[in-house]
């Protein structure tokens, strides 16, 4: 394991990897921060047809979610239009007796394109409608008691069969953090990378090839150190996220660990395919930003990606970055890792063909 | 023998870097190897340190086939590129540590081989900078220490002393020989011809992949017809006397440069005293007399019909 450790060593010692690596996604994410820290107040507009003692605890159960304003059905549209309102909901009449009697009745939402942040208000409308189902599956058409049920629901007093993530506004900040987190990663894997194409510049590669190593021992143990320190710049930029923005990191840490440690070997993957293809690392710094900038910009790094035009949304799906970010706003909005085994399958299949492609230009080792 | 190639072939497409080489070194040798760029000789070194896959013939290290044995035979082989083959973001500690620990040192004896291979060239004092702020000789230095730290039973030296202070070379050329002693044999490549001459048993000349010449310094001066020649430096030109020495016997050919006299004899001719006593006679004045003896350069140019440094 000599290389693997060297080589993590001589890319603590270079100040430019150190800078990639901490000070680039801890920069933007404070940046970020004091930007945009002061969280989004979003409107919502409310016709509640049913008027009852359960819609109005729902509606109360709201206000900690934005500002309510309640309006008439037809001022929906032109109020989301002029910004008014973010998020029009209607609640049909008769809604509180069709959940008794177990009719599964919806309330009819409204947003424009759902941009991001109306995403968190929904969800907690969709977990509102399951647990309701279930209280009232469990009351037995009793009024009282499922009043009872629903009361204690919104208290918090308990949780109904499944786990409920509460939602809040401060994931859709973590999610835009994250968008820098993947950024750096990129960028860091391709600087990392670049120490290989080093090694063949300083002829330190052919002293270590005329060793007893392996030349896919060496290319392994090389691998293995940019995946340790991804890990460690994930771990890194996390923990200033949690305890010193207090940013929410979604119900399962672990889950998003997971996703970014594949689209770690994904990263690893783009940075060796580029190294391989380039003729020297003079070409790799070159390259690298005119490839990644337009991955983040159109995977949704900077911006949500609902906000561009079809045709650029269609293209996105084509970058790595676009299924990452998916993946971690499903996952930080209260999904499990098994909702995004599909995404998480295409990232997989993105770093086997950067590998690929990465091996696939062969040569003499000592050329 | 330490070293054995039979019939070695190596082809770049349609180019035969290696033509049919056989190649004997016995252990205890500082052996040359010569021939001018692009003559195959780092394609050897290559196809020796299993680098480069050859196309036909053998390779045989320490008795071991190079193909069968690979990793067992590294381990034994040290290697000087021609190129600074170190970090300069590492210390020159760091660096020795780092290929020692490639060839599977450990621990103590890791420290004592770092310590040995520094205070071998010179280093020790100098441990904890970076080569960055090393001289050029320095660097070879390093360059050096890298490669014999393990202790290797045979060591391949590509043109150690490139660019580097006569100082150092000198260092360098004294360690060869030191190291030879310590029980390595050592390959030896170098443009500088003086330093072949000085630390070589054997001498190998390798042109467009082929071995053109071999043997002992003075095997290898033998085997060229070489004439005489003489450079006398004149007080006056005199085109009479150029003419007459042309007429004298064994004389091949006599050209003037400048107030230099250029004259070419038979081998064997032993006329210095009758052409001094026609130049005196014509009354033009000697100011210096040099006999040119057969120099290595000289068979090599004989040989390839290039400079070794072309």
């Amino acid at each position: 394991m000599t290389v693997f450790f060297y080589t993590i060593k001589r890319i603590l010692k270079d100040k430019g990897q150190v800078i990639t690596m901490l000070l680039v996604p801890i920069g933007f994410i404070t940046l970020m921060m004091m930007v945009f820290g002061v969280q989004f107040n979003m409107a919502i507009g409310i016709v509640d047809n049913d008027n009852t003692e359960l819609t109005q605890s729902f509606i109360d159960s709201l206000n900690n979610k934005g500002t309510i304003k309640f309006i008439n059905k037809e001022e929906i549209q032109d109020q989301l239009l002029s910004g008014k309102i973010h998020l029009g909901l209607v609640i049909p009449a008769g809604f509180t007796k069709d959940t008794i009697d177990m009719k599964n009745p919806q309330i009819e939402g409204y947003s424009i394109n759902e941009t991001d942040v109306t995403v968190p208000v929904m969800i907690y409308i969709e977990n509102f409608l399951a647990s309701a189902k279930h209280i009232a599956a469990s009351s037995g058409g009793d009024y009282n008691t499922f009043k009872r049920g629903i009361n204690d629901y919104l208290d918090g007093s308990f949780i109904v069969s499944e786990i409920l993530y509460d939602v809040d506004k401060s994931a859709g900040t973590t999610l835009a953090g994250m968008g820098f987190l993947v950024m750096s990663m990129m960028f860091f894997s391709t600087s990392a990378a670049s120490i290989i194409m080093e090694d063949r510049e300083n002829k330190t590669f052919y002293r270590i090839i005329s060793a007893p190593v392996k030349l896919k021992s060496y290319m392994f143990q090389n691998i293995i150190s940019f995946l340790f320190l991804l890990q460690l710049q994930i771990i890194s930029v996390f923990l200033l996220m949690k305890y010193l923005f207090k940013m929410n990191m979604g119900p399962s840490l672990i889950n998003i660990l997971i996703v970014l440690f594949v689209f770690s070997v994904v990263c690893i993957a783009f940075a060796i395919a580029l190294t391989s293809l380039s003729k020297n690392s003079r070409q790799i710094s070159s390259l690298s930003p005119l490839l990644i900038m337009p991955m983040v910009m159109l995977g949704g790094s900077f911006w949500p990606r609902s906000m561009m035009p079809e045709l650029l949304i269609k293209i996105s799906n084509l970058v790595p970055t676009t299924w990452v970010l998916i993946s971690l706003e499903k996952i930080l909005f209260g999904k499990s890792i098994r909702a995004i085994t599909t995404e998480l399958g295409i990232l997989l299949l993105f770093s086997l063909v950067f590998f690929l492609l990465g091996t696939w230009k062969k040569s003499e080792i000592a050329d | 023998m330490i070293l054995k190639i039979n019939n070695l072939v190596k082809r770049y497409n349609e180019v035969l870097a290696v033509d049919n080489v056989n190649l004997f070194i016995k252990e205890g040798e500082v052996y040359g190897l010569l021939g001018p760029n692009g003559a195959g000789k780092t394609t050897l070194i290559n196809t020796i340190l299993g680098l480069t896959r050859y196309d036909d013939g053998s390779i045989e290290i320490f008795g071991k086939d190079l193909k069968k044995h690979e990793y067992e035979i590294k381990k034994e082989i040290g290697i000087v590129p021609q190129d600074l083959a170190i970090y300069e973001d590492l210390t020159a500690y760091e660096n020795i540590a780092y290929f020692g620990r490639l060839y599977g040192l450990r621990g103590n004896l890791l420290k004592e081989r770092i310590e040995e291979a520094l205070s071998f060239t010179g280093l020790w004092d100098r441990r904890k900078d970076l080569p960055k702020k090393f001289s050029g000789g320095m660097k070879r230095r390093l360059n050096i220490a890298c490669a014999i730290m393990h202790h290797p039973k045979l060591i391949i030296m590509d043109e150690p002393t490139v660019g580097i202070d006569p100082q150092s070379r000198k260092m360098i050329l004294e360690s060869v020989l030191k190291l030879n002693q310590m029980g390595s044999t050592i390959i030896y490549t170098s443009h500088y011809m003086e330093e072949v001459e000085a630390i070589c048993s054997n001498i190998t000349i390798v042109d467009h992949g082929k071995i053109i010449a071999r043997g002992t310094k003075e095997e290898l001066k033998a085997m060229i017809s070489f004439e005489e020649r003489l450079n006398i430096e004149v007080s006056s030109v005199n085109y009479n006397l150029v003419e007459g020495l042309k007429k004298m016997e064994d004389v091949k050919e006599c050209s003037l440069d400048g107030k230099k006299l250029l004259i070419i004899s038979k081998k064997n001719a032993n006329n210095l005293s009758k052409i001094i006593d026609e130049i005196v006679k014509m009354g033009v004045e000697i100011h210096g007399v040099n006999i040119e003896k057969p120099t290595l350069e000289g068979v090599f140019l004989t040989l390839t019909g290039r400079s070794l440094r072309d």
